[in-house]
């Protein structure tokens, strides 16, 4: 006799073993016990026969057609698949507009203050070659306060070409990106212009210029150093610009093509 | 049990929300669905409601399937949903299982062998009497059963299905086959040993 817990361990093989679902070794010692063991013996073919008679269930047809109708899953169907990334993909088209626009107005505005910035740049220089050279010639405390006088109106000039600029930036890119070289040009004459005043009405504006000068003399170089740094600050501005347009372009771009891919 | 040719195609598009491609799933495995659903069942009725639930829940957890044989996930589902509306029924008395019984015997069939009318209405009886087993049978332990002998999956991909261990697929065959043997042995006296004599 065989140990209950054996013979029990071995009974629960028997399905197993209808089913080809044991192991080699499994199989030859369940078969060695069923030799010994008429009880397991009968238990076996009863289950074999209870399998057989489960097996010849035929299938039946189905009474009717399952398909599914867009009024059964409701909003799931004919909606694209929300891969991981695609809920920033919208956002990303957004980010891309939005960055375009904004690069357009930074070239837009940078490029009518380039063209000030020309104008008041070349007046500047105009009006130190003028500074330096009453100084270099010495010619006395009139000559200086007519210099002041010019430095003061070449200032001036640049308050005039910043409206300037303005005005014309207002009116629109087109004109002012054609005229570009135009300011550039005619600050050099009023810069000249004004020299010529300012002898003329040397006596006019002596007591201001005097009053002024240390102040104009200041205040120009001043003025070219603040438009350098702002044409820094403008290129470094477009610079990130265009990287953070052209990497979200790129993103749109990959996520475009990866949903193609997936789709074929 | 073959796959469909173009069933990776399918699954791909129904992945995408297309439900006359996933219409194409349903029409190759409605069948095996329905008759997973019916002898978990019992009802007709019940197994329809069960169908149909299984096949809406597929398509709306589609986008989750990653790979895996299909049928087998459908089967997941399927006996989910089984679970479902044996609980359903539960909780309304109306829809209760039991009133269903006279359909139940109807619907099981076997394959004709006999050609004789007392041999047909053997097979008949045989039927019901199969189905009346297995709706005495747990359910954990019947669906095993019927994944393993009606539905032919082997015990690995039952496991996988079921979501349980190997050996518990192999316990709750073992103890639902036994259960079987014993309700046949003791409902279907002459019946079942002429049968049992045939296979013999």
């Amino acid at each position: 006799m065989y140990p209950f817990d054996k013979h029990n361990r071995m009974r629960q093989d028997l399905c197993a073993y209808i089913d080809g679902e044991l192991s080699p070794d499994a199989i030859r010692k369940l078969e060695a016990h069923l030799e010994s063991c008429a009880q397991c013996t009968q238990t076996l073919e009863e289950l074999r026969a209870t399998s057989t008679q489960l097996s010849a269930i035929t299938p039946i047809e189905a009474p009717r057609s399952f398909a599914l109708t867009h009024e059964m899953v409701g909003d799931t169907a004919r909606q694209p698949e929300r891969r991981p990334g695609a809920a920033y993909a919208t956002g990303l088209r957004y980010a891309a507009a939005g960055l375009a626009v904004a690069l357009a107005v930074v070239i837009f505005v940078d490029g009518a203050d380039l063209g000030s910035d020309n104008s008041s740049t070349s007046t500047q220089d105009s009006a130190l070659q003028e500074l330096d050279s009453p100084a270099t010639t010495d010619i006395g405390a009139t000559a200086e306060s007519v210099t002041a006088d010019q430095t003061a109106d070449a200032g001036g000039d640049d308050d005039s070409q910043f409206r300037s600029g303005e005005g014309q930036s207002a009116q629109g890119a087109v004109p002012q990106a054609t005229s570009a070289p135009a300011p550039a040009g005619s600050p050099e004459e009023d810069a000249i212009a004004p020299s010529s005043n300012a002898v003329g009405g040397a006596d006019d504006g002596a007591a201001d210029a005097e009053s002024t000068q240390p102040a104009e003399d200041s205040s120009a170089p001043e003025q070219a150093d603040s438009a350098n740094d702002s044409d820094t600050l403008w290129t470094v501005a477009e610079i990130l610009l265009a990287a953070l347009l052209a990497g979200t372009l790129i993103a749109i771009g990959w996520t475009w093509f990866s949903r193609r891919r997936t789709q074929i | 049990l073959d796959e469909h040719p173009d069933e990776p195609q399918l699954l791909e598009r129904s992945r995408q929300g297309d439900i006359a491609a996933f219409n194409g799933l349903v029409e190759k495995y409605q069948q095996n669905v329905f008759n997973l659903c019916l002898r978990m069942l019992g009802s007709p009725q019940a197994a329809e409601d069960a169908t149909q639930e299984a096949f809406i829940a597929a398509f709306k957890a589609i986008k989750s399937f990653r790979g895996e044989a299909f049928r087998a996930w459908l089967f997941r589902i399927a006996t989910n949903s089984c679970y479902d509306e044996m609980r359903r029924r539960r909780s309304r008395p109306a829809m209760s299982l039991d009133e269903h019984r006279g359909e139940d015997e109807r619907a099981i069939d076997l394959p004709s062998t006999g050609s004789t009318p007392q041999e047909l209405a053997e097979q008949r009886e045989l039927g019901g009497l199969l189905q009346r087993g297995l709706s005495e049978i747990h359910p954990d332990q019947r669906v095993a059963l019927i994944l393993c002998d009606v539905q032919g999956f082997d015990y690995a991909e039952i496991a996988r299905i079921l979501q349980i261990s190997l050996g518990t697929v192999k316990s709750r065959i073992f103890r639902g086959r036994m259960q079987m043997r014993a309700w046949l042995l003791e409902h279907g006296g002459e019946l079942l040993a002429s049968r049992y004599r045939q296979n013999e």
